[in-house]
């Protein structure tokens, strides 16, 4: 159960941010896909339709749903929260803001927020992303212990993925059987991508009826929530035996995920722990399936979204520090066998790094 | 994100029944005076999108642009790497690929969109503000579409209604699959999502009312709960873009018969649909249906201070708290031209 005293641990750090800004009203945005900003305001991790919080610095929050369903929901999931059910989501806070008077209003994200609130503000809305992003990136201590213990789940939902992953199973019913494992354990959420093959194979995506085929690699990239904060692990698996070729291959992302992690500490840039991945890429001649033709990102942050800020790229300048947390994931596609996925959640420490998920960076196969 | 199968049958969905939509979205455009159309899609408000080319992101956001002729063209921020998905799941003749759909669809349309026509944005109010500003950059009328893609929609489907039976029998295997005896709550969730999951579901989420003497409201479940004496699970599914909600009360030693008082009440309410009288008398209420970007979207209930009409053959989720000798007993399925798809019966 998400606990109240984060909840407010949290206001109190943005009304702090807020105040230091010269803001006295902030205006968070966000649904089922990206819905950190609100559930950091407001406490509720929404799942259907759209939401606005208005939180104003005294600490006064006011949450606006456009899902009938969704507000039984939020009353009995939040505290300190004034829920309200809106036809109309964007004009009524803009109601709202004009009720409060003269105040200075910063939206986040701005660019995601309904239209018609912008269109009809009583001011200008200032952009507050940068502003959120930065207490959602830099966690307390009792924030990263949720991402470690979510680390801890993920970990142990991968048994059940590589359990589950037999030969000749759609690779739907694969995730119906972590998924319901989580519900399970009373973890409410989970990103979860799958992709099953071989050279075919370009990327991860939501579960196909592809059947899993004996020498197929099977990738995934699972994260799973606790009280809201996620934690991912990226591993690959080999239906049936592992060939020699799908082993030399793998032990290259081995080398590039070591790198990364070794590259984590406080001081350095979002830039250098990706480079030193893509170093170990390159030197093994693999340096164009770094790329965005290729992949997408060597990590990225993680919390309260699964897939936060920072990204870890080589042309991302964010400067590490103690309490940030993220997953270091070198996947990519590789010429000779296909996409590969290995991951782990880190914590930036005050010295290095602090590796959450615990599972073997190994090429899982019926062998294992 | 949608962590379900996500698919394009051609067979439950043939590209006829696309043709058929764009043709009648077409044909309210033109009433509407409205040369061009652009809906916008995440996969928390799919529904517009999905119901004219079945395309469901499961992660990130497009915008699908249907000129009064020409093809039907999507702008894609899900990365080329996704191309091969999501041409297997989308009828749509051209795709294109950026970063930021904002700027590219406003840039599309300036190369496109004649000079002084008019391009409907369907949920003018609700799209992203930075793809409403870069819409409004483009130097044509820019007005709200969503009138005219309700009328277009309103009329439905046998497609849409074979997809939503479907989704209700999921939804009711799901929940037939509690245990009925169990006391642990997250048992009686993992068995729902489960066995939605494993039918093929697209998506399902479950809440619970793990004790209703205490709390009819229900949940998302974090953590551990043990059930009650009477409690209740809703499974809402999705099927190829079809949405549906059913909800399951169990009550242990039901002598009185609460459970199916209760959904006799809520089967008298739904028959008389779309009039409310009956169910303006319960305890709490709501109608919920798919008219334009979200898959249910409430039109009517005991929260809901508008009321939007909807016509008598919609296809409709219906929940109600109904109080049986004190007790609240939750109830609801969907229903279409006031008869459940499936009744909730178990």
């Amino acid at each position: 159960m998400k606990t109240a005293t984060l909840a407010a641990e949290r206001r109190t750090k943005l009304a702090a941010a807020m105040t230091a800004a010269g803001y006295d009203v902030l205006v968070a945005y966000g649904n089922a896909w990206q819905g950190d900003y609100l559930m950091y305001v407001s406490d509720f991790p929404i799942l259907e339709g759209h939401g606005l919080a208005v939180f104003a610095a005294d600490g006064a929050c006011r949450l606006y749903l456009d899902s009938a369903s969704e507000i039984d929901r939020a009353t009995a999931e939040t505290g300190g929260v004034e829920v309200r059910f809106s036809q109309q989501i964007g004009r009524d806070v803009a109601a709202d803001l004009k009720a409060r008077g003269k105040v200075r209003v910063a939206a986040a994200p701005l660019a995601f927020v309904p239209f018609s609130l912008v269109e009809n503000a009583p001011v200008p809305l200032e952009d507050g992303t940068a502003l959120v992003d930065d207490v959602l990136m830099h966690k307390t201590p009792a924030e990263v212990d949720r991402v470690r213990k979510a680390a801890q789940t993920a970990d142990k939902a991968y048994v059940i993925f590589r359990q589950a992953a037999r030969e000749g199973r759609p690779q739907y019913e694969v995730v119906a059987d972590v998924e319901s494992w989580l519900r399970a354990q009373g973890v409410a959420d989970n990103f979860m991508l799958i992709g099953s093959g071989g050279t075919d194979i370009r990327s991860v995506t939501p579960p196909s009826n592809r059947k899993l085929a004996d020498g197929d690699l099977v990738i995934t990239e699972l994260t799973p929530s606790i009280e809201g904060y996620f934690a991912q692990i990226c591993r690959t698996l080999v239906v049936g035996k592992a060939s020699d070729k799908q082993k030399r291959a793998f032990a290259i992302y081995v080398e590039a995920l070591e790198a990364g992690i070794a590259a984590v500490r406080p001081g350095v840039l979002a830039s250098d722990v990706a480079r030193a991945e893509n170093d170990v890429f390159r030197k093994h001649g693999l340096g164009e399936y770094v790329t965005s033709a290729y992949t997408r990102v060597r990590g990225h942050g993680l919390g309260l979204f699964a897939d936060s800020k920072p990204h870890i790229l080589e042309n991302v300048d964010t400067e590490l520090k103690p309490g940030m947390t993220f997953v270091v994931h070198p996947n990519t596609y590789n010429p000779d066998v296909g996409y590969i996925m290995l991951g782990d959640s880190v914590c930036v420490t005050a010295t290095g790094a602090e590796v959450f998920t615990t599972t073997p960076r190994v090429l899982f196969d019926g062998a294992s | 994100m949608r962590r379900g199968l996500i698919e394009w049958s051609k067979t439950e969905l043939p590209e006829s029944v696309f043709d058929a939509r764009i043709a009648a979205m077409r044909k309210a455009m033109s009433s509407a005076k409205i040369d061009t159309l652009v809906a916008y899609t995440n996969f928390t408000r799919p529904s517009a999108v999905s119901w004219l080319c079945s395309f469901v992101p499961y992660w990130s956001e497009c915008t699908l642009v249907l000129p009064a002729s020409g093809p039907l063209t999507m702008v894609s921020a899900v990365s080329p790497r996704g191309g091969p998905w999501i041409e297997s799941t989308t009828y749509s003749e051209k795709l294109l690929f950026t970063p930021k759909i904002a700027p590219e669809t406003a840039r599309f349309l300036k190369e496109t969109v004649p000079a002084g026509a008019t391009i409907g944005v369907v949920e003018l109010d609700e799209v992203p503000a930075a793809v409403g500003l870069a819409l409004k950059d483009v130097g044509a009328k820019v007005v709200d579409a969503t009138g005219a893609f309700v009328d277009a929609r309103a009329s439905g489907d046998a497609a849409a209604a074979a997809l939503a039976k479907i989704a209700a029998g999921f939804a009711h295997r799901a929940l037939a699959a509690i245990d009925a005896n169990g006391t642990d709550a997250m048992a009686a969730v993992a068995a729902v999502d489960l066995t939605a999951r494993a039918l093929g579901a697209e998506e399902s989420y479950v809440a619970i009312a793990p004790d209703l003497r205490a709390d009819r409201r229900l949940l998302r479940l974090e953590g551990p709960a043990q059930l009650g004496d009477a409690y209740a699970l809703r499974a809402t599914v999705a099927y190829k873009g079809t949405w549906v909600r059913m909800i399951r009360t169990v009550v242990r030693n039901d002598a009185g018969g609460a459970v199916r008082a209760a959904t006799e009440k809520l089967a008298a309410a739904v028959a008389e649909l779309p009039k409310l009288d009956k169910l303006r008398g319960l305890d709490w209420w709501v109608v919920e249906t798919a008219r334009v970007a979200q898959p249910l979207d409430a039109v009517a209930g005991s929260g809901v201070p508008q009321a939007e009409a909807f016509p008598a053959g919609a296809l409709v989720s219906v929940q109600a708290a109904i109080t049986i000798d004190g007790l609240p007993v939750l109830a609801g399925a969907p229903a279409m031209a006031g008869t459940f798809l499936v009744p909730p019966s178990f």
